[in-house]
């Protein structure tokens, strides 16, 4: 089954294909495509886990073949600890979220078509392995991210969009810059563009002269890379774009950036920044550790002053994602282990709290917690919708971190793992926790406790579609938060090795 | 016995079961819900009992099982990590099993009288039996990290609970305030879990005893402080926030506006005791970090604040809260004067009458349908086993000879006693004196809620008449007095008066005092022996440590601060004065404070609106609860936090966003308009255009040269020879 890489990658492009060819009068079709593409692509993921060896550290299911040989740009693509959870979390919530986009009416041919486009963009950046094909996907993946904002996002979907487009850009620009540095520093010219070549970083140790002055290589280039990775992590001071797309972005699109695309910045740090330059990942790791200080409790003070529930999910995206960057600078087996489970945990918490959000949207046509003339926006739901409230408690403590769900032991790793290397930077981020507690409870009270108003009132409950795309959600916040191991497991060996390449750099 | 997982994990495992199928059936057969409650609880309760009496019969103080399993596993080649988890029982754990077990199926059975026709009664089940299965889990946990999971889910259920009737705002308000306030104790409890990882490694008990032992901690230092110091004060940071410690203890009164029998199962009797039992299996690290006297002055700060407060209520509810914070002060000031036999002894006895009650006010306010105590009064005669049960655990808690709570509480006061007179140390003297004040304080709130409930005239007829005469239900009163059989002192110390001034000659009777044995000095060396053995390892060899420290009087007679290093003979001799002048001080004081509560509530020869009146300025304080409130709620947090955050969001949207983000698209704008500008004016207008201009001069001048004049040709060419011929220096 080596090919089922491409089958997967492949896959949504085909669905894409096959929705551009149904007339766009013919709305179920398109939506059973979509929804049937997604499925088999999913079940395709969970066939790449089940065949998937834990105890090998290397890439698996390798493609190789030459696309563009006289540059020696190759197809090549495998996948290994890190880059699996990855992609099962992918396959999972583009199936939850064509489910969830069932009742989008507005020209719909084009969005599901833009969604599986996205899906196939990025299997691509969690397969490649050649940093060619890495860029490529990595930028094309705009396209469809910016029209889904424009055309299907609210009422300031415009602005989103272009600074979404144009901040992301300038990143994968600047990271541009680094991979044509790579690939004239290589020195054997076939593995010039291929990104496990690079690792370990033999080929940055020299100097480079920009603008008349001489720089030290491996630095240079590793802020360059930084710079790509953090604008889309986002890391604190590069995340303004995030709550401006979060808030504009329909439901599905919403739960695609937090769930996924977030994570490609992360992705990159594991699989390009740290092993391609272990000497400056190493030596600037306190500096990273401060940025990812400084988003969680950023993120989580900006989350507490937001009244737009949306906004306050999209801030506490950049607190959470802080932690997977605490957990990486830790360069240690807990910390890093950690981070990729952040990673996968925080995309399965916050896709739920993206989606219940959107479920009560459809209902409301707001996101107000208090309007901005002070009057109340949502509250008592408790009462009048139950199963939501229920769902909604079970995302909600996860994301907080509650033990018995998915998010604590993420976040203990990640602690433990911190600890013994930035002391004082870990006592202020568990304070971070305290924080992040409280802006989540407080949303809470002010939208479920109490008498529900007329308004919440005429809201009906949750159906049995929105039941079905919750339910594997929330299977997967309490069945990781008790048992991790399945997770750890697919990762550790990759992990363990990505750690023992750093750790001869300390 | 032979502990394998089949007879360890249904102590866990029956309550969670029963949480599981519940919320299979709570929709479609709520009926059965509270009984599949009660049958896991009841059950798990066989299961603590035989635990405890394999215990009770081996009589050994070095008796334990530990059991481990991993959880984590990301080590890779050289890299190791590993989680493990277990279960370690000793005779604490066991007596603790015991209590949990025990009180808990009793306030099931009294909650499913309780909550009878109640909104969301089934779902109050559901939570019941998650918090239970995960206090039975963190008792019989054998590590801090298991320990703050379990801890975190109580919490939540805790949260849960105190929400229960969702559609106040104040139960919105107070559960939200519960469960940030013990959060802020949990986030330093994490840390302290961090900071003991790094040195041990794991945060299992007996390796961290076994560590303390080694001396692992000593020398080590984190921001200047010891690092036993710093975990152990974080360690029981999470006892501040679990326990309603000062100057956490603001959640717990709020707290009640859950349903009683939560209150009694939670907030009385397990999770805030859980507190305390986390600060307990610590105590070795508190021992060296020297943390005693920081943790006698909360407790006794909190004993002495908390009964002051709990004097004015008028909410049944609020003085057994208030109380209860009161008597959770007693415990940590316990630990405080290294008196942990006495501590655990008092978690044990308060958590039966405590228990008890709560249930017999739940009782009260559900038959008689009011919870303020002035419009009560003369209730005896309505519920009478309510009014006896209650009485006893008053008796209890206000301790009253012979029954369980002078026992305890007397022999923590005893060392408090000992710390300040004998052992020279006069910073301890605060705390025990203000423990004394609040030992004079509580007969009187406890009588004065007494009096003010059951005696005297009733003081609401129509509430009066309409309450129905009480009688004996197996899952209303039953309960409350099953409870308030154990508030007599036999059952946990022979002597029946802690001091041993009476003595009951049977030998095992004194068990509380021989199994219960703190975890310190030259004690911590038998750890290093310990084996922990896998579940799947069936292994039915008892783990009796190698030398077996049976029962010896003379060594075990109530230690204040074991590992003080009094076992010389002056100090033992001290430590024996200090006791019996305790007790004799204690009993005094009962009996004036009872004396004086008698004078104001049925004698009338005082009137307590004097004082009220008198001691304004104080009464003001106590009224507002010592402006805690106030001061975490309008200037932290309102005035502090949410400020910050405001200002934070308006710079990060308004600021930083507006001019650093989108100010580039402006810079941008004016470079494009530049570049425009420079396009237009320099490049074509004057280069481009210009050229063409300058080519339009130029063809002008040289059009005027070109006339077609043969003459002018000629003209210029001779002119031009003669020019040349010059510069060639004809």
């Amino acid at each position: 089954m080596s090919g089922l890489l491409n089958y997967i990658l492949w896959m949504p492009a085909i669905g894409m294909l096959a929705i551009l060819f149904i007339p766009s009068s013919n709305k179920t079709a398109i939506r059973y495509t979509a929804l049937i593409t997604t499925a088999i692509t999913f079940v395709l993921t969970l066939m790449l886990w089940a065949g998937f060896d834990n105890s090998i550290a290397d890439m698996q299911y390798v493609v190789n073949v030459p696309w563009i040989p006289d540059f020696h740009i190759n197809y090549s693509l495998g996948v290994d600890g890190i880059s699996l959870p990855m992609t099962i979390l992918t396959g999972l919530l583009f199936f939850l979220c064509i489910l969830s986009s069932w009742t989008v009416e507005k020209s719909l041919k084009g969005y599901f078509a833009l969604l599986l486009m996205l899906e196939a963009t990025v299997f691509g950046v969690f397969f490649s392995l050649d940093f060619f094909l890495f860029y490529v996907f990595w930028e094309v993946m705009l396209l469809p991210m910016f029209f889904l904002i424009g055309i299907w996002g609210g009422e300031n979907r415009e602005y989103a969009a272009v600074k979404f487009f144009l901040y992301t850009f300038f990143g994968s620009i600047i990271m541009l810059i680094g991979i044509i540095a790579l690939y004239y520093s290589a020195g054997n010219e076939a593995d010039a563009f291929n990104i496990l070549a690079h690792h370990g970083g033999q080929y940055i140790d020299k100097t480079v002269s920009i603008f008349g002055m001489d720089w030290e290589f491996n630095k240079i280039f590793f802020w360059a890379m930084f710079l790509g990775f953090a604008i889309k992590v986002p890391v604190f001071p590069f995340h303004t774009w995030l709550p401006h797309a979060h808030v504009q972005a329909p439901t599905a699109v919403s739960v695609i950036l937090a769930g996924v695309l977030l994570k490609m910045g992360t992705y990159g740090f594991l699989r390009i920044a740290f092993p391609i330059f272990p000497q400056a990942a190493v030596g600037y790791a306190e500096i990273i550790a401060v940025l990812g200080l400084i988003s969680v409790l950023y993120g989580a003070f900006c989350a507490m002053a937001q009244n737009d529930v949306k906004k306050l999910v999209a801030y506490s995206s950049v607190s959470h994602m802080g932690f997977v960057m605490l957990g990486m600078a830790a360069m240690t087996t807990q910390g890093m282990n950690g981070a990729v489970l952040q990673m996968f945990n925080h995309g399965t918490s916050t896709a739920m709290m993206f989606l219940m959000i959107g479920v009560i949207y459809e209902r409301s046509h707001h996101r107000w917690i208090v309007r901005p003339d002070g009057t109340k926006g949502y509250g008592g739901i408790a009462k009048h919708m139950p199963t939501y409230t229920v769902i909604f408690i079970i995302g909600m403590f996860a994301s907080l971190g509650l033990p018995g769900l998915s998010g604590f032991i993420s976040e203990a790793l990640i602690f433990l793992g911190i600890y013994e290397r930035f002391t004082t930077i870990t006592v202020i981020a568990v304070m971070g926790l305290l924080v992040g507690a409280a802006y989540l409870l407080w949303m809470y009270k002010r939208m479920f406790f109490g008498e529900p108003s007329e308004e919440v009132r005429s809201y009906s409950d949750m159906n049995y579609r929105e039941i079905a795309y919750m339910l594997p959600l929330c299977a997967a916040v309490i069945v990781f938060g008790v048992y991790p191991t399945p997770i750890l497991n697919i990762m550790r060996a990759s992990v363990g090795k990505l750690v023992t390449l750093l750790a001869g750099f300390q | 016995m032979n502990y394998t997982i089949a007879t360890i994990a249904p102590i866990f495992l029956l309550p969670f079961f029963a949480f599981v199928i519940n919320c299979v059936f709570i929709k479609k057969i709520p009926k059965i819900v509270p009984w599949i409650s009660i049958a896991g609880i009841v059950g798990a309760f066989f299961y603590a009992s035989a635990i405890f009496m394999d215990f009770f019969s081996v009589y050994n103080t070095d008796y334990y099982i530990h059991k481990v399993f991993n959880w984590i596993d990301i080590s890779h080649g050289e890299n190791i990590f590993k989680i493990d988890l277990g279960v370690y029982i000793d005779n604490m754990t066991a007596v603790m099993l015991l209590m949990v077990t025990g009180v808990a199926s009793l306030i099931h059975i009294f909650s499913s009288w309780y909550m009878k026709g109640d909104v969301r009664w089934e779902r109050f089940f559901l939570y019941l039996s998650l918090f239970t299965s995960a206090m039975l889990g963190l008792v019989l946990s054998d590590n801090l990290l298991s320990v703050f999971m379990f801890w975190e889910v109580m919490g939540f259920c805790s949260y849960s609970l105190i929400g229960f009737y969702f559609e106040k705002e104040e139960a919105g308000n107070a559960s939200l305030k519960a469960f940030m306030t013990t959060r802020v104790g949990d986030v330093f409890f994490l840390l302290g879990i961090l900071a003991i990882w790094s040195v041990v490694g794991s945060v299992d008990f007996p390796s961290i005893y076994a560590a303390i032992a080694d001396g692992a901690f000593t020398g080590k230092t984190v921001f200047g402080m010891s690092l036993a110091t710093f975990s152990a004060f974080c360690i029981f940071c999470g006892t501040i926030g679990k326990s309603a410690q000062f100057p956490l203890q603001v959640w717990l009164p709020d707290a009640m506006m859950g349903p009683t029998p939560c209150s009694a199962l939670i907030h009385a009797a397990t999770m805030v005791a859980a507190g305390v039992y986390l600060s307990l299996r610590a105590y070795p690290l508190i021992f060296v970090g020297e943390l005693n006297l920081f943790i006698a002055y909360i407790g006794g700060i909190t004993a002495f604040g908390a009964a002051t407060i709990a004097i004015i209520q008028k909410d049944l509810k609020a003085v057994l809260a208030y109380s209860t914070i009161s008597q959770l002060g007693y415990m940590v000031l316990g630990i405080g004067v290294g008196s942990y036999n006495a501590a655990f002894m008092h978690l044990i006895t308060h958590a039966i009458f405590k228990a008890c009650l709560f249930l017999a006010a739940g009782s009260v306010i559900h038959s008689y349908h009011a919870k303020y105590m002035t419009e009560m009064g003369g209730l005896r005669k309505k519920l009478p086993y309510t009014w006896i049960a209650m009485w006893c655990c008053t008796l209890a808690i206000a301790g009253v000879p012979f029954f369980s709570g002078f026992v305890s509480k007397d022999r923590i006061l005893g060392d408090a006693l000992y710390m300040m007179v004998y052992s020279g140390i006069g910073a301890y003297s605060i705390p025990a004196i203000l423990g004394f004040i609040g030992a004079f304080l509580t007969p009187f709130y406890m009588f004065r809620m007494m009096f003010l409930t059951f005696h005297g005239k009733n003081r609401n007829k129509e509430k009066y008449d309409h309450c129905h005469k009480e009688h004996l239900k197996w899952n209303q009163n039953v309960p409350l007095l099953i409870l308030s059989v154990f508030t007599l002192g036999v059952f946990f110390c022979g002597s029946m008066t802690g001091q041993g001034i009476i003595k009951v000659a049977h030998q095992k009777l004194e068990w509380f005092k021989v199994l219960v044995e703190a975890p310190v000095g030259d004690g911590l060396n038998k750890f290093k022996s310990y084996t922990k053995q896998g579940f799947s390892n069936v292994d039915t060899r008892e783990n009796t440590a190698m030398e077996s420290s049976l029962y010896d009087s003379h060594y075990h007679t109530g230690f204040a601060g074991e590992g003080f290093d009094h076992k010389n003979e002056q100090a033992h001799h001290d430590l024996h004065h200090a006791h019996v002048e305790g007790a004799v001080a204690s009993v005094v004081i009962v009996i004036f404070s009872i004396l004086l509560a008698f004078a104001m509530y049925i004698f009338g020869w005082m009137n307590p609106n004097f004082f009220y009146n008198k001691l304004g300025f104080w009464v003001k304080a106590i009224k507002n609860k010592y402006f805690f409130d106030w001061f975490y709620v309008d200037i932290v947090i309102k005035k502090g936090l949410l400020r910050l955050n405001r200002f934070l969001s308006w710079f990060d949207s308004g600021i930083y966003d507006r001019y650093a983000i989108d100010g580039w698209a402006t810079i941008n704008r004016y470079i494009f308009k530049a570049s425009h500008w420079f396009d237009r004016v320099v490049v074509d207008s004057i280069a481009v255009d210009g050229t063409a201009v300058g080519t339009q001069i130029f063809s002008l001048v040289t059009k005027s040269i070109q006339s077609g004049y043969i003459q002018k040709y000629i003209i210029a060419l001779v002119g031009a020879i003669v020019v040349i011929s010059m510069f060639l220096g004809f």
